[in-house]
């Protein structure tokens, strides 16, 4: 059940008139439409998915209800290390066995030993690596004492199974979750109108914006016959367009559906490639993963190794230095490995990892020489500069992403510091491509016009009419349906 | 609660008016026909309910369609070629078209690639390209019980004469999950092979398969195929020599390992080696 599918919708006005006029006695109710709601919009995609998501579920209920109730150190450690131990395993059981086997066989047949050890037949249960970092959060805050573990089973299993959020985050933190799903939910006609708007705007940008650049970047990029250093690049550049408007276009619709239903979801993206460096471009992009990554790795290293070392260098290295790079270094291996089993997430992961490392070390350098050259932060032409170095940057970096294998990509690199990156491109379906780059710039002129809201289309029109307004969403539904019917699964699904 | 719902209701009807002025246009003016993706299909069966003086008809897949156009004159063949999607049922159905039609044909050859007769009404295309131009009243004694099954499968079948759908190419998701026990022949395609095989004795005319180019790429996959389904189905007589004459080309004769760069080289030999 895809959200820009028919099926979703007509379940969405089933749910939505259920929720709100016969469910709508009490909190208990809601609860327990939602639930049973949630747990059929996950079934739909394979029942036997709902066995592990209600284990996992029970699981770290009772596991995060022992840690509450006991303070003896021994048991609640224990219950959380099982706990931990338990998530964790079932993620990389589910999507790492097989990658995990394969690179320890090449590991030992380098030294010319080889052993006949057999992969899984595993089936990857869609949006697992979502709901497990949700159940991490809770086990680890009521762990931490920063938030009580809940007594109410079916809250519980509402809150790791909510199903806007379920399948492709945000990941939502227990301890914003957890107080909207105790606490009953009273329609607002202002919050309801703006989440149909975010859905409206979400639906624009996957199947008007990432459609249609996903099919002319798989021409560009999968044709091998045509592949030039000039088709690369703007393959590689409508696959940054893609990517993006494919996420946080489900995000958007995700964040809207929790909306009409009451229900305030955080956040995922900020207009991440209006990004001034690359440290923005991550505070900006999937800021629901990449906080988790910060709270629950870099943090914790972080302190960890500061309460070790207690001089200011170590070695030749400052600390600090070294506490940011340790921590940037685990924390990006890990975020590039849970996009993907495979070596070119860890390639990425590595190289955001790397340049994060840069604009540490030079952003205080560049801070002096602008002072001393009396520009200010805010100057037009640095502030464009900026914004053009971050996107090649990140641009480059999605290459990795696209990629299949490393080879592959390297491949593509030398392709791209070519001299066939100065020839004018040239594949089937030009025409439809200069639409779709025209389509965008009028996309990033929205986008950058609401750049201080929370979506490309909160603040548009607000203050015009009201048969304007709707001129307006009708023009944008007008596109929406003129470009639907060939629509592309969400990348973000397969993570 | 109330104002949000009057609000959402005047916007939908607004909305649905106004969506279906412009497709209901369409469809009384019979314009979405050559706007559509898929519109060759909806040009063969106008083709193939004219009166013809043309003793040979050619139906094919879009391989077919790319080296005999059903756009273009082809003479002394009648091409109906159009789309592999539209199943060996919808080829059937412009066959009997065109004989209704009160043509009198000698030769109907059916060129298609090794690997169109596997599709069984269950691939993502069917919806749009098979439904639409064929689910209609029209054809519905034509369907076996087997098409019947297969339709029920695909989510909103029953919605795809509503004027929008029927002029936009939407189409719903739709991944099949049937288990298939065929490597070459699916039960559609047998159950209408068999059913030109009939066509053909009762209206006297010969029926003969040939096979389009494939990429060398592909040998591996059609040496696979499993041929004693040939013999199963008791078609051995019209796919007698349907694999020896498949010519294999290198990959880089091919757009995308299936379809032609440039067709018309193959066009011409064919004419002269198969089609006489």
């Amino acid at each position: 059940m895809l959200f820009a599918s028919l099926t979703f919708t007509l379940f969405f006005l089933l749910v939505f008139v259920l929720y709100w006029f016969v469910f709508n006695r009490d909190l208990k109710w809601q609860n327990f439409f939602l639930l049973i709601s949630s747990y059929i919009f996950y079934g739909w995609w394979d029942w036997r998915f709902l066995i592990l998501l209600f284990l996992l579920s029970a699981s770290n209920y009772l596991l995060a209800a022992i840690i509450q109730k006991n303070d003896q150190t021994q048991i609640k450690k224990a219950a959380f290390i099982l706990g931990l131990f338990l998530n964790i395993s079932t993620l990389v059981l589910f999507k790492y066995f097989n990658f995990f086997i394969d690179g320890f066989i090449n590991l030992i047949s380098t030294f010319g030993i080889n052993i006949n050890l057999r992969t899984l037949n595993i089936i990857l249960p869609i949006g697992i690596s979502f709901y497990i970092f949700l159940m991490l959060s809770y086990i680890i805050d009521v762990y931490q004492r920063k938030l009580i573990a809940v007594r109410n089973f079916s809250e519980a299993l509402l809150t790791f199974s909510f199903f806007p959020i379920i399948l492709s985050g945000p990941i939502e933190r227990p301890i914003w979750l957890l107080p909207q799903i105790q606490t009953r939910r009273i329609f607002n006609y202002n919050y309801a109108t703006d989440g149909l708007k975010q859905i409206l705007w979400g639906l624009f940008m996957k199947i008007v914006i990432a459609d249609q650049c996903a099919v002319h970047a798989n021409i560009l990029l999968t044709n091998s016959s045509t592949i030039i250093g000039s088709n690369l690049i703007l393959g590689i550049f409508l696959f940054t367009i893609q990517i993006y408007a494919d996420f946080a276009g489900y995000s958007n619709i995700a964040i809207g559906i929790g909306k009409l239903l009451g229900f305030n979801i955080m956040q995922n993206f900020a207009y991440p490639y209006f990004a001034r460096d690359i440290r923005e471009f991550w505070k900006r992009w999937n800021i629901s993963l990449t906080t988790w990554f910060r709270d629950y790795v870099f943090l914790p290293i972080a302190y960890s190794v500061s309460r070790n070392i207690k001089s200011d260098r170590f070695y030749l290295m400052k600390t600090e230095f070294l506490i940011y790079t340790l921590g940037i270094g685990v924390t990006w291996i890990l975020t590039g490995l849970w996009h993907g089993a495979n070596y070119t997430f860890i390639i990425w992961g590595l190289l955001q990892g790397f340049f994060l490392l840069i604009n540490h070390v030079t952003s205080k350098i560049k801070r002096k020489a602008l002072k001393r050259l009396n520009i200010k932060h805010n100057n037009t032409f640095l502030t464009i500069s900026d914004t053009l170095a971050t996107f090649i940057i990140i641009m480059f970096s999605w290459l990795f992403f696209r990629a299949d294998t490393i080879e592959h990509a390297f491949r593509w690199l030398s392709v791209i510091f070519s001299s066939s990156s100065f020839m004018t491109p040239h594949f089937d379906g030009k025409r439809d491509t200069l639409v779709t780059l025209f389509i965008i710039c009028i996309f990033f002129i929205v986008e950058w016009h609401s750049r201080e809201k929370e979506y490309g289309v909160a603040s548009l029109g607000k203050k015009w009419s009201k048969p304007l307004r709707w001129v307006l969403y009708y023009s944008i539904i007008a596109t929406i349906f003129w470009y639907s019917g060939k629509e592309q699964q969400f990348i973000y699904f397969r993570f | 609660m109330k104002k949000f719902i009057l609000d959402s209701f005047i916007f939908a009807i607004i909305l649905m008016i106004g969506f279906n002025v412009w497709p209901i246009y369409l469809l009384c003016k019979d314009r979405y026909k050559n706007r559509v993706a898929g519109n060759e299909i909806y040009y063969s069966i106008y083709k193939s309910k004219q009166k013809k003086k043309t003793k040979k008809l050619l139906l094919g897949d879009s391989v077919g369609n790319q080296m005999f156009s059903n756009k273009t004159n082809n003479f002394p063949i009648y091409s109906l070629t159009c789309n592999q999607a539209i199943d060996m049922v919808g080829h059937f159905l412009l066959l009997n078209n065109f004989i209704n039609a009160g043509n009198h044909i000698d030769t109907v050859y059916l060129l298609f690639s090794p690997f169109s007769f596997q599709s069984n009404l269950n691939n993502k295309y069917t919806y749009h390209y098979f439904l639409k131009p064929f689910y209609t009243n029209e054809y519905s004694t034509l369907y076996t019980e087997t098409v019947y099954e297969q339709i029920h499968k695909i989510p909103y079948y029953y919605l795809c004469r509503l004027p929008y759908i029927l002029t936009s190419n939407w189409a719903p998701d739709f991944i099949s999950k049937d288990l298939i026990n065929y490597t070459f022949l699916s039960p559609i395609s047998v159950e209408y092979l068999k059913k030109m095989k009939e066509l053909a004795i009762k209206h006297n005319f010969k029926l003969i398969i040939i096979p389009t180019p494939t990429s060398f790429n592909k040998k591996q996959f059609v040496d696979r195929l499993d041929k004693n389904e040939i013999v199963k189905n008791y078609l051995v007589s019209e796919f007698q020599y349907y694999f020896d004459n498949i010519i294999y080309l290198p990959d880089s004769d091919f757009v995308d390992g299936t379809h032609f760069k440039d067709p018309s080289t193959y066009s011409e030999y064919y004419r002269h080696r198969f089609i006489k």
